[in-house]
């Protein structure tokens, strides 16, 4: 039972960077590996908004939840 | 305002190493005190600073020791938990106050404190006993220690928890 961030994903079919996203929502680099090696404990909503804006997706598309 | 407590801190740190030369010196005193009184009965008068056991002295060889033994761990644990307070004091972090390391010595602090209750609980009914059989007047140690003890514990598992939030507030993006 967890949730799975699949935010490699999505950088990926964007074409996208760690350091160009972490540019564009404003958060740190080693914050957004933490993220994307599904080690945070947590995310914000603002940090969500900012990562759907930026990859122009929806949260489920980053986060799926799995038994 | 932090370097007023940064300041606390050292001193507190400063009077913790102070009790724990201080309690390892009373120890020793009482060590050599002992084995003086070993040759020469009358020593048992005044171990350390007044602290007469002649009365256990005179009635057995074996019950005195065994109560001097009682007093000088008495003395050493205590000086281990002020060595712990002074490793405390060091590992305290104003900036980042829950560490696993503050937690580990806060539970060491609450064991020993715990083991130096069933020492003082051991010391008085041993000489519960001698007063009852033997009619030596009892000098039983205080025994709040458990209660200390279960203060302290308490504040080892706070900070356990103290320590799970600042990780998972670390881990919040």
């Amino acid at each position: 039972m967890a949730i799975i961030v699949h935010l490699d994903v999505m950088m990926a079919k964007r074409k996208m960077s760690l350091n160009e996203l972490s540019e564009k929502v404003e958060v740190t680099l080693s914050n957004l590996s933490i993220l994307k090696n599904g080690k945070a404990k947590a995310i914000r909503f603002s940090t969500l908004m900012a990562i759907c804006k930026a990859l122009d997706c929806q949260p489920g598309d980053i986060l799926e939840y799995v038994e | 305002m932090a370097s007023k407590t940064e300041k606390l801190l050292k001193l507190m740190r400063f009077l913790a190493w102070l009790a724990f030369i201080g309690l390892l010196i009373k120890a020793g005193a009482i060590i050599m005190s002992f084995g003086v009184s070993i040759q020469n009965p009358e020593a048992s008068k005044d171990l350390y600073k007044g602290m007469d056991l002649s009365r256990y002295a005179d009635a057995s060889f074996l019950h005195y020791t065994v109560i001097v033994f009682y007093y000088i761990l008495l003395y050493l644990l205590q000086a281990y938990i002020a060595l712990f307070m002074a490793k405390l004091l060091s590992a305290i972090n104003i900036e980042k106050l829950f560490t696993t390391a503050v937690v580990e010595i806060l539970q060491k602090i609450s064991i020993t404190i715990f083991v130096v209750w069933i020492l003082a609980m051991v010391h008085n009914l041993h000489v519960i006993l001698l007063d009852k059989y033997a009619e030596i007047d009892a000098e039983p140690f205080a025994s709040e220690y458990i209660f200390l003890a279960g203060i302290v514990y308490v504040l080892a598992e706070l900070f356990k928890r103290g320590v799970e939030m600042q990780k998972e507030n670390e881990l919040t993006v």
